[in-house]
């Protein structure tokens, strides 16, 4: 059977971060966006169940919006879905999963396994490890250490284990793990009587065991430790009883969330910036960490140019270690044009900059402005 | 340029005054109103005003002292080598000028053309030229009053100056367009952020940024609260849960626990009856054993009775016979006592005391027979001796008193004449001799006397024989023998009487006076002893004695024991005497024993009368016994057949027994009631923990519908939310406070660089006017400002920096008059050799002693090639210029003046239209004079001239009233009778304010 798995969708997550409001907008609603495409990677891969290993929801209280449409987009799945709740959107007392309206608005095809135990559905038997609340101590798996267990399970139908949390002596540089709490420790599972295990909340995407999965997230919610993933995934899982599970990723995001980081020099620096920053979009978040140094001309470029990324892209996250070291020639120029006042002030402001201590930020900043000023004014007496 | 001379005709006070000026300095002197700034204002209207003035002002000019011909000024100066001679002839349109020199003379519009190129004032139409001169004059040409104010800097002195000092010193420029608009726009930018005074601006995008930044803090802390506060239920819930657990678990413990009780109980519980039987049986036996106890008592009363009446009756019966026994001792004693015979004795005692007293007689009448025989005996012998007295007298001679007498008279008479015969003698004697010596045949010795009454012989040795006679011779002899016949005589008598000397005689004389004394003592004695009657006694006694002798031993014979025979009288006494003793006694004895035996006699009958009182208790307590016996034998008799007391042992037994088992019953009792009790006690606990229980639910409920409250509220996300917003906020607050920053910073150091590149450019202004300061207010004196522009409020450096304002009117008026002479030098060039300075009274506020200081500068300003003009009215206080005084004569006009004028002036505003309109620039810009008008006071016109400085010729009363220095008495006074003038207006605001009416701003012109 085909079963597609996700995790950590953190539906709700407010990006506060991303500026303007419609950026902010944007990025939110792909995560919706992900719920909407599911009955067309269903039908493409045939796909009997869908599992979600937690963290549907990016809190366990999302706002009523937010609800609503994502029940009403798994309403649309068109098979069985399947999830857990995680440690964001944990189970505990007044979360969603218990109000009102999420059991009137719950589409019948949506199963939310509040408790560990095993649950037939669409011919295989899903064992559910939820969170019932964020942080647990006990091994998530522990109730699956009960030989008893398996042996009632119907024989026939493939046994897929959905769980959250940080797989024991499992290292992966995953900026999301929570070492110590809601761990899962596979080795003590009866790994014959089991055929896949579904896991959430490590949001990059990778495989455990041969058998065991993290799904990862379908739509980044951040960057991840190196650029490992940049791009959301699905997992696609082909599962059956007594057989070598076959997991295949199914790419789902639309937004790509990368780190770039760029050693300017006054050369060549400020145009190997441009080149790389060249291939980003409106659909991508980059994060931009800026070193080197530059002189005041170049500085005014790149300040355009971060005005421009800003504009272009859904979020540029600068950080801007950038040393001003004016040109050659740059305060000269400041200085020798017959402009007393200017030249001397810059030259001050230079000096002060120089001198270092708290005044010197301030005066590189000064002497940025000094120049930008003085190039508007010479520009607009040229035009 | 330099003044020469000044011509006035008819001009305001002077109808003809013609003073000629000195090169360097000239000193005019002149009473106040004697019109010195009269000539001051004529110079201006010389250099500055058309000829053409309008008639209005003309006829200010215009002498009031009767002169009919027009006003005219006549000036004389040198330009260069050049002298010239500049005539104004002031009539309405046809008024007159002529500039003439040696070469050519000019009159007109050419004249008019000349004077400005002389003047170095650019063409630039007529009002402008005159402006340009007059502003620069209006700092070297001081008027009164005026002095004291900051310089004026409208009129472009500023730019001039720079100007000027940029083409002295080579200096560049002090900014390039760029630099001005660069400044403009960092002041533009610094503007949005910062006031002027260098305070945030209160509607700054910082400000907004920072609003926002508390805004989203605001959000956040909100945000964090309800965060916590879900938080907090949680907690809450997850506790009361946890509790509700374990008090379910409490609970259903307790249910057990009860349950057990009660079976605990069921199994304890016993039949009540069983109980009510034992405490019956017990209250029986009880009963019975008090009963027995009662009998018990009562027996034991009874024998105790018995035994006390027993020991009673023992005690009455020992009582009885100790009586008895008693009894029987009296009656012994009082038998003993009857038994007793003292009489007897008593008569035996008598007998023996019969006896012994008859003893004591006979022994007495012996006794006394014994001393008359004594006595008879003494009788016998005074007798005898008697006998042998008279025998012895009479053998004696006899021998009386006359006879010895007799005797003892020729005794006398032999021995006197014998003495007499002595006294006759002679001595011899013998002192040595080697030879014997005798007299009378009887040797004499050396050393021995021989006394003589006779013729002797002596001899000596063998040979010598001699004779010697006493003296006396024939009486000696008859004495001699008279001596002899005496003692004859007297032997005779001796003899007679036999007797060999009268010695003799006296012896038997005494003896026999002696003897008669012891006769009459013997016959005395003899007498005494009574010899008769001791003979009769005698006789008497010895039968007496014998009868009593008799009588004792017939007594002797009577007694039973015949007691000693006392051997004397001594003992017979004392025998007697124990024998009368003894029968006194022996008296008292016998009535002792009587009395005894009467008290015993007595005692004996009471005695024996108790002792039957005795024997009859001692019968009915017998009696008693017997009954008391009787009836404690009935009574133990009645016990029954077992002994009381082993019956009473037995019920007691049976009582405990009893006892035990109700105590155990009791005790069973207890355990089941505590039991129950424990039941109860956790039936209370249980329904307590379902209490808690229930009380649990309802607050988990209540906590989870708290809870349920937060759904779809999302206090998590709305927290993240805020937290990234307030962490953007504060970036961009951030952003934006660097920003800020590196304005101000820039703005600063643009400022700064300014004011050195100013400082740089007034350096040779400075240089111009520090020797001037230094003369004036010492070598360490300073003056400082940020900018030209500044020129109006420099501060003076001195130990401490002093802003204009804060100096004292002599202070600000010295100041000025360095700057003033500082600028007449910069111009210096421009106008060919300078221009003159002109000091019109403009030091009246300094004192003597700044005046000395101010005049040397003066003649150093003069050194320095400036002609120096002073008019005062105090030509004292300029000595030190070394000029001699120019006196200003004319006639004094003020009366005549000032009865010409018209009150209310409406002539002046007409008349300073035609000023306006014609040659003086308009607006607010002051004039380079204000006209004294006549009947105005110094003060009225410095107030007016001070005001005529402000824009629109308004000022704040404070502001105008400091600014002149004044009090506000003085300054109130010069504003009523300006505006009782029409000249000014009172405004509002606060403080009050001032303002020049339409009319005084026409006539400040």
């Amino acid at each position: 059977m085909n079963i597609f798995a996700m995790a950590d969708l953190h539906l709700g997550k407010p990006f506060g971060r991303f500026q303007p409001e419609k950026n902010r907008t944007l990025i939110r609603r792909a995560r919706l966006n992900v719920l909407q495409k599911l009955p067309e990677w269903i039908r493409r891969e045939e796909v009997d169940l869908v599992l979600i290993a937690g963290d549907v929801f990016d809190s366990p209280r999302p706002d009523a919006d937010t609800m609503t449409q994502s029940l009403q987009l798994l309403g649309q799945a068109g098979v069985p879905v399947l999830l857990i709740p995680g440690n964001h959107d944990a189970a505990e007392a007044g979360s969603v999963w218990y109000s009102s309206d999420f059991q009137r608005l719950c589409p019948d095809n949506l199963i939310v396994a509040l408790e560990a135990k095993p649950i037939e559905v669409a011919g295989a038997v899903v064992l559910p490890c939820p969170l019932r609340r964020r942080h647990e101590r006990e091994d998530l798996l522990g109730w699956l250490q009960d030989q008893s267990l398996w042996s009632s399970l119907p024989p026939e139908c493939p046994r897929i284990v959905l769980a959250h949390g940080t797989v024991v002596n499992f290292h992966a540089d995953d900026d999301g793990a929570e070492h110590g709490i809601n761990h899962l420790d596979l080795d003590r599972l009866p790994e014959a009587e089991l055929d896949a295990v579904v896991l959430g909340d490590w949001h990059r995407q990778q495989q455990v065991t041969p058998k065991a999965w993290y799904t990862g997230t379908p739509e980044m919610t951040g960057f991840a430790a190196n650029n490992a993933q940049v791009l959301g995934q699905g997992l696609l899982c082909r599962v059956e009883r007594g057989k070598q599970p076959q997991f295949t990723p199914v790419p789902t995001g639309t937004h790509r969330w990368e780190k770039v980081e760029v050693a300017l020099r006054e050369e060549v620096g400020f145009a190997s910036l441009e080149e790389k920053l060249a291939d980003y979009g409106m659909n991508d978040v980059i994060g931009l960490k800026l070193t080197g140094t530059l002189g005041l001309e170049d500085r005014s470029r790149l300040d355009q140019l971060l005005v421009d990324l800003n504009n272009r892209l859904l979020r540029c996250e600068v950080e801007d270690q950038i040393l001003l070291e004016p040109g050659e020639g740059e305060l000269e120029k400041l200085s020798e044009s017959g402009h007393p006042l200017v030249a001397a002030t810059a030259m001050a402001l230079r000096e002060t900059q120089l001198a270092g201590g708290s005044e010197s930020e301030v005066a590189a900043r000064a002497l940025r402005l000094l120049y930008c000023t003085c190039s508007q004014l010479q520009n607009k007496a040229l035009v | 340029m330099k003044l020469l001379s000044i011509q006035l005709s008819n001009f305001r006070a002077h109808l003809d005054t013609k003073l000629a000026f000195d090169e360097r300095i000239t000193l005019v002197e002149a009473a106040n109103e004697w019109g010195k700034s009269t000539l001051l204002e004529a110079l201006t209207h010389a250099f500055t005003s058309s000829e053409k003035l309008g008639k209005g002002v003309v006829d200010t000019f215009r002498s009031a002292a009767g002169a009919t011909g027009s006003p005219r000024i006549q000036v004389e100066f040198q330009l260069g080598e050049q002298t010239w001679e500049l005539t104004k002839q002031f009539n309405g349109g046809s008024g007159v000028i002529e500039l003439k020199s040696d070469r050519e003379t000019l009159t007109g519009q050419a004249a008019a053309d000349r004077l400005r190129t002389l003047l170095g004032v650019e063409q630039e139409g007529g009002r402008g030229w005159s402006n340009r001169v007059s502003s620069i004059w209006a700092h070297v040409w001081v008027r009164q009053n005026t002095a004291f104010q900051g310089l004026d800097t409208v009129d472009n002195l500023t730019g001039k100056l720079t100007e000027r000092l940029q083409n002295l010193g080579g200096a560049g420029l002090v900014a390039s367009d760029l630099d001005q608009a660069v400044i403009r726009k960092v002041e533009e930018e610094y503007g949005k952020y910062y006031t002027a005074t260098g305070r945030e601006a209160s509607a700054s995008p910082l400000s907004e940024a920072r609003g926002r930044h508390q805004a989203a803090m605001e959000d956040a802390q909100r945000a964090e609260q309800t965060l916590s506060a879900l938080q907090a239920d949680l907690r809450e819930f997850k506790e009361t849960k946890e509790r509700l657990t374990h008090c379910k678990r409490e609970a259903a413990e307790l249910m057990e626990r009860v349950r057990g009780k009660e079976e605990e109980v069921e199994s304890l519980r016993i039949a009540p009856t069983e109980g009510r039987r034992l405490e019956e049986e017990l209250e029986k036996a009880k009963l019975l054993k008090e009963s027995l106890r009662q009998q018990q008592a009562n027996l034991e009363a009874k024998r105790k009775e018995m035994a006390q009446l027993q020991s009673e009756k023992e005690k009455l019966e020992a009582s009885l016979a100790g009586r008895r026994e008693m009894q029987e001792k009296r009656r012994a004693e009082f038998q003993g006592i009857s038994a007793e015979n003292p009489e007897q004795e008593l008569k035996s005692v008598r007998g023996v005391a019969k006896y012994f007293q008859e003893v004591l007689n006979a022994l007495k009448a012996e006794e006394e027979l014994k001393q008359v025989n004594i006595r008879l005996k003494r009788v016998a012998e005074h007798e005898a001796e008697l006998r042998a007295q008279q025998e012895a007298l009479a053998k004696l001679p006899e021998m009386d008193l006359t006879r010895l007498n007799a005797l003892r008279k020729a005794h006398k008479q032999a021995h006197e004449a014998r003495l007499q015969l002595d006294s006759m003698a002679a001595d011899l004697c013998v002192d040595g001799a080697d030879l014997p010596v005798r007299i009378q045949e009887k040797d004499l010795q050396a050393g021995e006397t021989h006394r003589f009454t006779e013729e002797v012989v002596l001899r000596v040795g063998k040979g010598v024989r001699l004779r010697i006679r006493p003296g006396g011779g024939e009486k000696a002899m008859e004495q001699r023998a008279r001596t002899q016949e005496l003692e004859a005589q007297l032997a005779q008598m001796l003899a007679k009487a036999d007797f060999q000397t009268l010695a003799d005689a006296e012896a038997v004389y005494e003896r026999r006076g002696k003897l008669l004394g012891d006769i009459a003592t013997t016959e005395k004695l003899l007498q005494s002893l009574e010899p008769e009657k001791l003979r009769t006694q005698e006789t008497k006694l010895r039968p007496a004695m014998e009868a009593a002798r008799q009588r004792a031993e017939s007594c002797r014979a009577e007694l039973a024991e015949p007691p000693p025979v006392p051997q004397n009288l001594l003992e017979a006494e004392k025998a007697l005497q124990a024998a009368d003793e003894t029968e006194k006694a022996l008296d008292k004895k016998i009535t002792g024993i009587r009395a005894k035996r009467d008290q015993l006699e007595q005692d004996l009958q009471r005695a024996d009368q108790e002792l039957r009182v005795q024997e009859s208790a001692l019968q009915e307590s017998a009696q008693q016994l017997a009954r008391l016996e009787a009836t404690v034998s009935t009574m133990e008799g009645d016990a029954g057949s077992g002994d009381l007391k082993t019956r009473l042992a037995e019920v007691d037994r049976a009582a405990e027994a009893l006892e035990q088992k109700l105590s155990a019953f009791e005790q069973k009792q207890k355990v089941f009631l505590d039991t129950e009790g424990d039941l109860k006690a956790l039936k209370q606990s249980r329904e307590r923990t379902q209490d808690k229980v229930h009380d649990l639910e309802k607050k988990q409920s209540a906590t989870l519908a708290h809870l349920n409250s937060f759904t779809h509220q999302d206090p998590e996300s709305a927290c993240s939310l805020a937290r990234d917003r307030l962490a953007l906020s504060a970036k961009q607050l951030q952003e934006l406070e660097l920003h800020a920053k590196a304005v101000q910073h820039l703005k600063r150091l643009l400022d700064q660089q300014k004011a050195a590149l100013q400082e740089e450019l007034t350096q040779p202004f400075m240089e111009k006017v520090r020797p001037y300061l230094r003369e004036l207010f010492g070598a360490d004196a300073d003056v400082h400002m940020a900018s030209l522009e500044n020129l109006a409020s420099p501060t003076l450096q001195r130990d401490l920096p002093f802003s204009f304002d804060a100096l004292s009117t002599g202070a600000r008026e010295q100041l000025n008059a360095v700057l003033r002479l500082g600028i007449a030098e910069l111009f210096q060039a421009d106008a060919e050799g300078g221009l003159p300075v002109i000091f019109d009274d403009a030091f009246v506020n300094s004192d003597p002693v700044r005046c000395e200081k101010i005049c040397r500068t003066l003649r150093l300003a003069a050194d320095h090639g400036l002609q120096i003009i002073v008019m005062t009215c105090q030509p004292a206080h300029y000595q030190l210029l070394g000029a001699p005084p120019l006196q200003l004569e004319r006639r004094p006009l003020r009366t005549s003046f000032a009865a010409s004028r018209p009150p209310e002036r409406p002539a002046l505003s007409e008349g300073a239209d035609e000023i306006r309109g014609d040659a003086v620039s308009a607006g607010p810009s002051p004039a380079p004079f204000v006209a004294p008008s006549a009947g105005m006071t110094a003060q009225e016109e410095a107030l007016l001239h001070a005001l005529a400085g402000k824009a629109e010729g308004k000022s704040g009363n404070i502001s105008l009233r400091n600014e002149l220095g004044w009090e506000e008495d003085r300054y109130n006074a010069a504003v009523q009778s300006l505006e009782d003038r029409g000249i000014l207006e009172r405004g509002r605001g606060r403080g009050g304010s001032v303002q020049l009416t339409p009319a005084g701003k026409a006539g400040q012109s």
